[in-house]
C-alpha cells in the first residue's frame, strides 16, 4: 500500500513536471523593439517581419514573438534606460551612432555565444562587410545589420526628362538642375522648389552639408574624434547650401523642416529633388499624388552617407537562445530575399546581392549597393552622436540670424565635441 | 466614542493606503532616484562615477540653459496670463447663458484640452505651413504676402504661444466656471439689491469668491505650460535658431539625443524646483491658504 502510495505521488510529481515544462515552453515570448509594425499591411517592411515571425512560430511550437514597435528616434535610449530597469526586450534593433554607447554599456550578447560559432566560414564570409565589422567589439560580434540604408538624392525622373537634364553627378549639377526644376508646376499650379533639405535640429538626417564636407576633405572629425567643421571647407558647404536658399531651389523654411515632412512634401510634389533615406524609397513612392514610379535615388556627390539598423541579443534576457534564434532566421538568406522583394530594401548578404535581377522596378537596389561600396560612415571605437543635425543649427542661424558662417561653425564643433566628451 | 474615533483613524488609514502606495511608487520614489541620478555621471546609462554637484554647476553656468530658462519663463508667464483672462471672460460670458447653448460651448471649450498633443501640435504646424498651409492660403486670397510662421524667430514665438493658449483656454474656462456655479445666488442677489452694477458685482463678489478656481487654474496652466515638450517639439522643434528650444526640449534631448542621463536628470530636479518655487509664489501672492 505503501508502496503504492510513492509510485503514485511520483508519478504526480513527474506528470505535473512535464506539465509545467510543456506550460514553459509554450510560454517562451519573445520580446522585440523594432519601429517597424508588423500588423501594418501597407507597410512592405512591416508585411515581410510579419512573415518571418508567422514562419518562425511555426517552426518553434510555443514559441511567441511579440514586436513592440517603437518610436525610432528615441529607441535605442529607452532601450539603454530598460536595460537598468530589467525590462528590456529579447531582440533590439539599435541605431548606429548608439551602438557603440550600447556596446560599452554590455548591453548585448556576443553572437558567438548565441549561434555565430556554429556558422561555416562561407556562412560568415557571406556577410562579413563594414557592417559586419561595426557590430564588433574585442574580437566578438554583437549585431547583425538587418537594415542597410544610405542618405541619396530623391529625383522625379519624368521632370529631369521632360527638361532634358541628366541626373547630377557634381555639386554644380545639383544646383543647375534644381534651378532649372524650380517654379510653379503646370499640373497643379503649386510651387515646386528644385531641392529639398531639412534643416531642424533634431530627428533628422544628414544634410547634404554633410556629404560636401566628406567629399572635400574625407572626413567629418579628426582622428581624435572631434569636429573639423570650423575651416575653410565647413565654411564653403554652409554658403553653398545657404546660396540654395537665398536663389529659392530650396524654401526658406527648410531651416525648421524635419525630415519627415520631407518624405511628405516631396510626395505631394513640392519638391523636383530631395535629400532621403534609401529604405523609404518605397513609402515614399505608395504615398505620392503623381506617378511614384518616376521618383529615382542616386548617390550623392563624394561620399553618399550610409546608415543602418543593427540588431542584437540583449545580454540581460531570459531567452537569450530562442532570440539569437529569431534573429538568425530574420537574417536568413530567404529573410534576406523577403526583405528585398516584400520590403524593397537593400540586400544585406552578398550572396542576395549577387542572385539580384536588376529590372526597372528595383534599379534604385543597384544604387544603394553601389551606396554601401562606397559610402562613408563614422567609425565605431568611439561615440559619434548628434553630427547628423549638430551642423543644422548653422545653417539655420546664417539664414535667419545673418550670421558669419565661421563663427556659428566653431560653435557648433564645440557643441558636438562636448557632447561627446572630447 | 475615543475608542470608536481611534478605530475610524485606524481606518482610514487603510483607506488611504492603496492611493498613498501609487503615489510612494510613481512619484515619490522616481523623485528621490532622479536626484540620486543626477549626482552620477550617467552617459549611456553607464554608471561614470559620483560627481556630486558638476551636473548642477555645469548646468547652472551654461548661457543656453540660462537662455532656455528666461524663454520658458516668458513663454510660460504670457500663455498662461492669456489663457486665465480669456478663460475667465468666456466663463462670465457662459454663466449668463442657459441651455444647450451654453451646454454646445463648454463641450467645444474643452475639445482642444482633450486633443492629443501630438495631434494638436502638427495640425497647427500644416495650418501655418508656409505653401501648403490653410493660414497662407488665406493671406493669398486676401491679397497679403504669406507669413512663414514655424520658419522665422518671432512668429515661431508667437506660433507657440497662440497654440499653448488655444489649447488651454478651454481648461481655464470650465475651472473657472465651476467656481461661478458654486456661488451663492443669495449673495449676488442681496449685492444687485443695495445697488451694485455689473463691474463692481464683479469686482467686489465674484471674483473674490472664485479665486480658488482661478489659483488652481493658475498652477494647473502654469505647471503644464512650463512642463510642455510635445507642443514645442511638434510644432517648431526648439528653432529657427533656438527661438522656441524651451527648457524641457534642451532637457529631452540631452537625455534622448546625446544620452547624458546624469545631466538630464539634474535639470529636470531644477525644473521640479522652479515650478514648486513659482507655486509657492503664487500662493503666497494671492494670500491663499491649504
Amino acid at each position: 500500500m505503501k508502496k503504492k502510495l510513492v509510485v503514485a505521488l511520483m508519478t504526480a510529481a513527474l506528470g505535473m513536471g512535464c506539465m509545467t515544462m510543456t506550460a514553459m515552453a509554450e510560454d517562451t515570448t519573445i520580446r522585440m523593439w523594432t519601429f517597424l509594425d508588423p500588423t501594418n499591411t501597407e507597410n512592405g517592411r512591416s508585411v515581410a517581419l510579419s512573415q518571418m515571425i508567422d514562419e518562425f512560430e511555426a517552426e518553434n511550437e510555443g514559441v511567441k514573438v511579440v514586436v513592440e514597435p517603437q518610436d525610432w528616434n528615441t529607441m535605442t535610449a529607452k532601450f539603454l534606460a530598460a536595460t537598468t530597469s530589467g525590462d528590456a526586450p529579447d531582440i533590439i534593433w539599435c541605431a548606429r551612432d548608439e551602438l557603440c554607447g550600447v556596446l560599452n554599456a554590455g548591453a548585448l550578447e556576443p553572437l558567438e555565444n548565441l549561434f555565430l560559432g556554429d556558422w561555416s566560414e562561407d556562412e560568415i564570409a557571406d556577410v562579413d562587410d563594414a557592417y559586419f565589422k561595426f557590430g564588433e567589439k574585442d574580437g566578438k560580434h554583437y549585431t547583425l545589420t538587418l537594415n542597410k540604408n544610405c542618405i541619396v538624392l530623391y529625383y522625379r525622373e519624368d521632370l529631369l526628362k521632360d527638361a532634358g537634364l541628366e541626373v547630377p553627378k557634381t555639386w554644380d549639377d545639383i544646383v543647375a538642375c534644381a534651378t532649372a526644376l524650380t517654379g510653379e508646376d503646370e499640373a497643379t499650379g503649386q510651387m515646386r522648389y528644385g531641392l529639398g533639405q531639412s534643416f531642424a535640429t533634431e530627428s533628422n538626417d544628414p544634410q547634404l552639408l554633410l556629404n560636401y564636407i566628406v567629399d572635400k576633405q574625407g572626413s567629418l572629425f579628426n582622428e581624435d574624434g572631434t569636429a573639423n567643421w570650423a575651416n575653410d571647407t565647413g565654411v564653403e558647404a554652409v554658403n553653398w547650401t545657404v546660396d540654395c536658399i537665398n536663389n529659392g531651389v530650396t524654401p526658406k523654411e527648410s531651416v525648421n523642416t524635419s525630415i519627415e515632412d520631407l518624405y511628405t512634401e516631396f510626395a505631394s510634389g513640392k519638391y523636383a529633388m530631395s535629400i532621403g533615406s534609401g529604405v523609404r524609397l518605397s513609402t515614399v513612392r505608395d504615398a505620392a499624388t503623381f506617378d511614384g514610379s518616376t521618383i529615382q535615388i542616386t548617390t550623392i556627390p563624394g561620399n553618399t552617407i550610409i546608415d543602418g539598423w543593427f540588431a542584437g541579443v540583449w545580454s540581460g534576457s531570459d531567452n537569450k537562445e530562442m532570440a539569437g534564434k529569431f534573429l538568425e532566421k530574420m537574417y536568413s538568406p530567404e529573410s534576406d530575399q523577403k526583405w528585398v522583394e516584400l520590403g524593397g530594401q537593400a540586400p544585406c548578404r552578398k550572396s542576395t546581392v549577387e542572385n539580384l535581377e536588376i529590372n526597372d522596378s528595383n534599379r534604385y537596389l543597384q544604387t544603394m549597393i553601389q551606396a554601401f561600396d562606397e559610402g562613408w560612415m563614422p567609425s565605431n571605437e568611439m561615440p559619434f552622436v548628434g553630427w547628423k543635425y549638430d551642423l543644422n543649427p548653422a545653417v539655420q542661424k546664417v539664414v535667419t540670424d545673418g550670421a558669419d558662417p565661421m563663427d556659428v561653425l566653431k560653435e557648433c564643433e564645440d557643441n558636438f565635441n562636448t557632447a561627446n566628451d572630447r | 466614542m475615543k475608542k470608536s474615533l481611534t478605530k475610524h483613524r485606524n481606518l482610514s488609514g487603510f483607506y488611504i493606503a492603496p492611493a498613498m502606495a501609487v503615489l510612494i511608487l510613481c512619484l515619490i520614489l522616481p523623485l528621490f532616484y532622479t536626484v540620486y541620478c543626477s549626482l552620477f555621471k550617467l552617459d549611456y546609462l553607464v554608471n561614470g562615477g559620483f560627481v556630486g554637484m558638476k551636473n548642477y554647476v555645469t548646468l547652472l553656468t551654461d548661457r543656453k540653459v540660462q537662455d532656455s530658462l528666461l524663454l520658458t519663463l516668458g513663454i510660460t508667464l504670457i500663455s498662461t496670463l492669456l489663457s486665465v483672462l480669456l478663460g475667465l471672460a468666456m466663463a462670465l460670458w457662459i454663466d449668463r447663458k442657459t441651455g444647450f447653448f451654453a451646454y454646445l460651448i463648454e463641450m467645444l471649450g474643452l475639445v482642444p484640452w482633450v486633443i492629443s498633443m501630438v495631434v494638436a501640435g502638427l495640425l497647427w504646424r500644416w495650418l501655418f505651413h508656409g505653401d501648403l498651409g490653410l493660414f497662407n492660403m488665406i493671406l493669398r486670397m486676401l491679397g497679403l504676402d504669406p507669413i512663414y510662421v514655424v520658419q522665422n524667430k518671432v512668429p515661431a514665438i508667437i506660433a507657440l504661444i497662440f497654440v499653448m493658449v488655444w489649447r488651454l483656454v478651454g481648461y481655464a474656462m470650465i475651472m473657472i466656471l465651476a467656481g461661478l456655479k458654486g456661488l451663492d445666488g443669495g449673495l449676488i442677489e442681496a449685492a444687485k439689491v443695495d445697488g451694485a452694477s455689473p463691474f463692481q458685482l464683479l469686482i467686489y463678489i465674484k471674483l473674490p469668491l472664485i479665486k480658488s478656481s482661478v489659483l488652481l487654474s493658475t498652477i494647473v496652466l502654469t505647471i503644464s505650460n512650463f512642463t510642455n515638450n510635445t507642443v514645442p517639439k511638434v510644432l517648431t522643434g526648439g528653432g529657427p535658431s533656438n527661438a522656441t528650444n524651451v527648457i524641457t526640449l534642451y532637457q529631452y534631448n540631452l537625455g534622448f539625443q546625446y544620452y547624458k542621463f546624469g545631466t538630464s536628470a539634474a535639470l529636470s530636479v531644477l525644473i521640479m524646483l522652479i515650478t514648486s518655487l513659482i507655486i509657492v509664489l503664487y500662493i503666497k501672492v494671492s494670500n491663499y491658504r491649504i
